[in-house]
């Protein structure tokens, strides 16, 4: 297919630019083999990956913004960064926190209320200030052992 | 207490099918193994008599398979069964509502086999796939070219022994900085 994807690529009238969308144009994707070329980027040059399998509605716009942002100031802006994803930033920022919301009203629940009938009581929880939370837990070696004695007798 | 330990040591005698038994009459001393479960059966015969099964199970109205459903290779080098190739057929039959597998053991050095397109037109095509995936010879076939793969591609891409990622590009490709190498072929 590579001579047909370049002679199409020939034919296309000035000015044009290319985007590679979804996985398997930007990289051969979930496919590596003798009968897929990694990425049309191998053969023409491309402006613009948008990545995904299918890539989503929202990638899409965005890609389409970036791109038109990037011709409009030849280059992309500025550390990739759009307004776009500026203001998603903050909200990404807020899922975030609500997120880390959850796993502190858990931790009340199954340090401070046992009685808790709630459907989900995961198993493994992080403390607020990770005090609790440490990589030995369980068998101590006879060094480490040593190690602990030590410092508890300081 | 005996009995109930050695009943997982018993072999159950294996199952045969209407099909199996009709083909191993009228085809004795071409049926070499067979294999049934349930109402699937499988048969693997002798590639010289491959012509004359087929037009039996074509024509032949206790059989009348009309559908020729699939056919396709299997390349057993990685599994060290010396027959390397193996092609299975998938007939179907409407009349009698019924399936059967067909099988035929090829070597390497001579994976040549009869061409049944005169008795069904479908099979032009899967024996053309299995040409150009195994390169596997269909004697008789009207067009044997290749295609899947364009016609400069050189060896026959699925047999164990081709290099999975080896590709055989028709013009000169950009060199792409890899950031991380996945696969085991340049």
């Amino acid at each position: 297919m590579t001579p047909i994807l370049k002679t199409i690529y020939d034919q296309m009238a000035d000015p044009k630019w290319v985007i590679a969308f979804g996985a398997c144009a930007s990289s051969g994707g979930f496919y590596q083999n003798y009968s897929v070329l990694q990425g049309i980027d191998r053969l023409i040059p491309v402006d613009l990956y948008i990545a995904g399998c299918p890539p989503r509605p929202e990638a899409v716009l965005d890609g389409l913004i970036e791109l038109q942002n990037s011709i409009q100031n030849d280059g992309p802006t500025a550390n990739g960064i759009t307004p776009t994803a500026i203001r998603h930033k903050d909200q990404k920022a807020d899922q975030l926190n609500r997120y880390f919301e959850i796993s502190k009203k858990e931790v009340f629940e199954n340090l401070q209320n046992p009685k808790s009938n709630r459907i989900s009581k995961p198993g493994f929880t992080y403390s607020e200030d990770f005090i609790n939370v440490s990589p030995h837990i369980g068998y101590d070696s006879p060094r480490m052992q040593k190690d602990k004695a030590a410092l508890k007798e300081k | 207490m005996s009995e109930e330990i050695s009943t997982m040591e018993t072999e159950t005698p294996p199952e045969t099918g209407e099909l199996t038994t009709l083909l191993k009459q009228e085809f004795p001393d071409d049926v070499t193994d067979f294999h049934a479960h349930r109402d699937d059966e499988t048969v693997v015969i002798e590639r010289d008599a491959l012509e004359a099964v087929c037009r039996f199970l074509r024509d032949d109205t206790r059989c009348s398979f009309e559908i020729m459903m699939d056919l396709t290779a299997v390349d057993r080098l990685e599994m060290n069964e010396t027959p390397r190739f193996e092609m299975v057929y998938h007939f179907k039959s409407l009349t009698h509502a019924r399936r059967l597998r067909l099988k035929v053991r090829l070597a390497e050095d001579d994976c040549k086999i009869a061409s049944i397109h005169h008795l069904w037109k479908a099979v032009d095509w899967y024996e053309r796939e299995c040409f150009d995936m195994f390169g596997i010879v269909f004697e008789g076939h009207p067009d044997l070219r290749r295609i899947l793969m364009y016609d400069e591609f050189e060896g026959h891409p699925l047999r164990k022994d081709y290099p999975i990622d080896k590709q055989q590009p028709l013009m000169e490709l950009k060199e792409v900085e890899e950031r991380h190498v996945y696969g085991r072929h340049a």
